[in-house]
């Protein structure tokens, strides 16, 4: 087992997680509010890298972050350091990668939530901010939990976006499913083999959760 | 006369349904109004309107000496600003919360022991000593009424919306609350607005009647001038073999049929 990749895979789940929670809480607050008719193109740009190649979003991201690309330079300019093939580069396409694990259960948790119930907490003179915190986070709060160990999960398992944009450093880049691919191409099976069990275990652990956390609703 | 409350406005959906009521209540002591009509005729509508969670475009409403809504000057006041206690018709108590938290809930600006002392007076004035720590779910439906109008009168508003307050409860314990209700609500001086499409709410609970169909005010009044003299056959059907119409009934109006958000 590759120690020092289980700490860089579990260090960029929890960053990725961190940073899906935070920008992603409003993002689909007001996707499962808004009545605005354009709102499938943003749904559909959320959606995206469930379909798309994980080695294409890498790919596009290499190019863009790269030191020739506008974008690229101004973060050169801005930090003095380039982003592929850094921690930070990585994290950059496993946020992205995985804006569909979170941003989806949160727009549902959102959108489970009785409008009436929240119109209610206006009425009774809460502001719109405390009624949010107030009913609306703890009426969503298993579908939010269920999303954050989703996107937590998945981003465990992250291959090709870290691979185009990471590469394989050892403790800075090398993650868990990259070392199982490693191992497999030095026909050291028995490593592949313990690897690729904690994730299937982890995985499986993860999806019992989220199931009986979605199941669960507040009895009316 | 001065009135203290005028509604007059309308509020035209993108689907094409129309709500435009008008009528006024005269004064700001107790008394129950029964707005009633046809589902979908824009009674919900109209509440929501006065409580703020649906704008009008045009027209205004006054409570008192405040305007609400103003179209001509702007004003729109949020519905966190209106002096107002809405019942929700499945009475939208918060799951989460015990029913004394649900009581307590729109008073945090008060200290906590304060607070309490208010929750632990209501809870007895609606007869849920006892329940404070149960949840919404844990008691009965006659019982979440009383919370959710335990809830809304905690802040003193100065008007009282019920939409369609009984129509969850089962119908054999309609009776019993309905006089029950009367009661609890007559010990606060404001004046209640109730819809219904119940014509015993309207009989047994209301002093004045608003009938609304299709969007429009078609007759309002005290409940007996109401039944003695109804303009259209749609009022004396309301009201059954109580009424009769003794003027030849009005044109209906054009229908430009209304839909009230449920």
């Amino acid at each position: 087992m590759d120690w020092l990749a289980l700490s860089v895979t579990i260090r960029l789940a929890c960053a990725t997680t961190g940073i899906l929670f935070v920008l992603g809480l409003p993002l689909a607050y007001w996707l499962s509010r808004t009545r605005w008719s354009g709102r499938f193109l943003v749904e559909s740009v959320v959606a995206l890298p469930l379909v798309l190649p994980p080695t294409v979003l890498g790919f596009y991201l290499l190019v863009a972050l790269g030191p020739r690309s506008p974008l690229g330079s101004w973060i050169v300019s801005l930090t003095g350091q380039r982003l592929p093939f850094t921690f930070a580069g990585m994290l950059v396409g496993s946020v992205l990668g995985n804006v569909p694990f979170a941003i989806r259960p949160f727009v549902a948790a959102f959108s489970n939530v009785d409008q009436r119930i929240v119109e209610a907490s206006w009425c009774l003179g809460v502001s719109r901010w405390a009624t949010f915190w107030r009913v609306t986070i703890p009426l969503a709060k298993q579908g939010l939990l269920a999303g954050v160990i989703l996107t937590f999960a998945h981003a465990l398992g992250e291959f090709g976006v870290v691979l185009m944009l990471g590469g394989n450093i050892p403790g800075v880049t090398r993650t868990l499913s990259i070392s199982i691919y490693d191992d497999v191409q030095s026909l050291n099976y028995e490593s592949a083999t313990r690897t690729s069990l904690l994730l299937l275990v982890v995985s499986f652990v993860v999806l019992c959760v989220t199931q009986r956390l979605t199941r669960r609703g507040w009895p009316a | 006369m001065s009135s203290f409350l005028t509604a007059q406005f309308e509020l035209q959906f993108a689907a094409g349904a129309l709500v435009a009521p008008g009528f006024t209540i005269p004064d700001g002591g107790f008394s129950i109004t029964a707005i009633i009509g046809p589902s979908g005729c824009g009674k919900t509508t109209l509440l929501r309107c006065l409580a703020g969670l649906e704008r009008p475009q045009h027209g205004l409403i006054q409570l008192g000496d405040q305007s609400w809504f103003d179209a001509e000057k702007r004003i729109c006041l949020s519905p966190q600003e209106r002096d107002v206690g809405f019942l929700f018709q499945d009475y939208a108590l918060f799951p989460h919360l015990t029913v004394a938290a649900n009581i307590g809930f729109g008073r945090s600006d008060l200290p906590k022991a304060a607070r309490q002392s208010e929750v632990i007076q209501l809870l007895e004035r609606f007869e849920l000593k006892g329940l404070a720590n149960r949840y919404p779910h844990q008691v009965s439906g006659g019982q979440q009424q009383r919370v959710a109008l335990a809830r809304a009168l905690i802040r003193r508003p100065r008007i009282l919306l019920l939409d369609e307050p009984l129509a969850a409860l089962d119908t054999w314990l309609r009776a019993g609350i309905r006089m029950e209700l009367r009661r609890l609500l007559q010990t606060f001086q404001i004046p209640v607005l109730l819809v219904t499409h119940d014509p015993e709410d309207a009989l047994t609970l209301a002093d004045h009647v608003v009938v609304m169909n299709a969007g429009r005010v078609i007759q309002n009044g005290a409940i007996a001038d109401v039944m003695a003299n109804p303009t259209t056959l749609l009022v004396s059907e309301f009201f059954g073999q109580r009424a009769k119409p003794n003027t030849p009934p009005l044109a209906q109006p054009t229908a430009n049929s209304a839909e009230s958000v449920q």
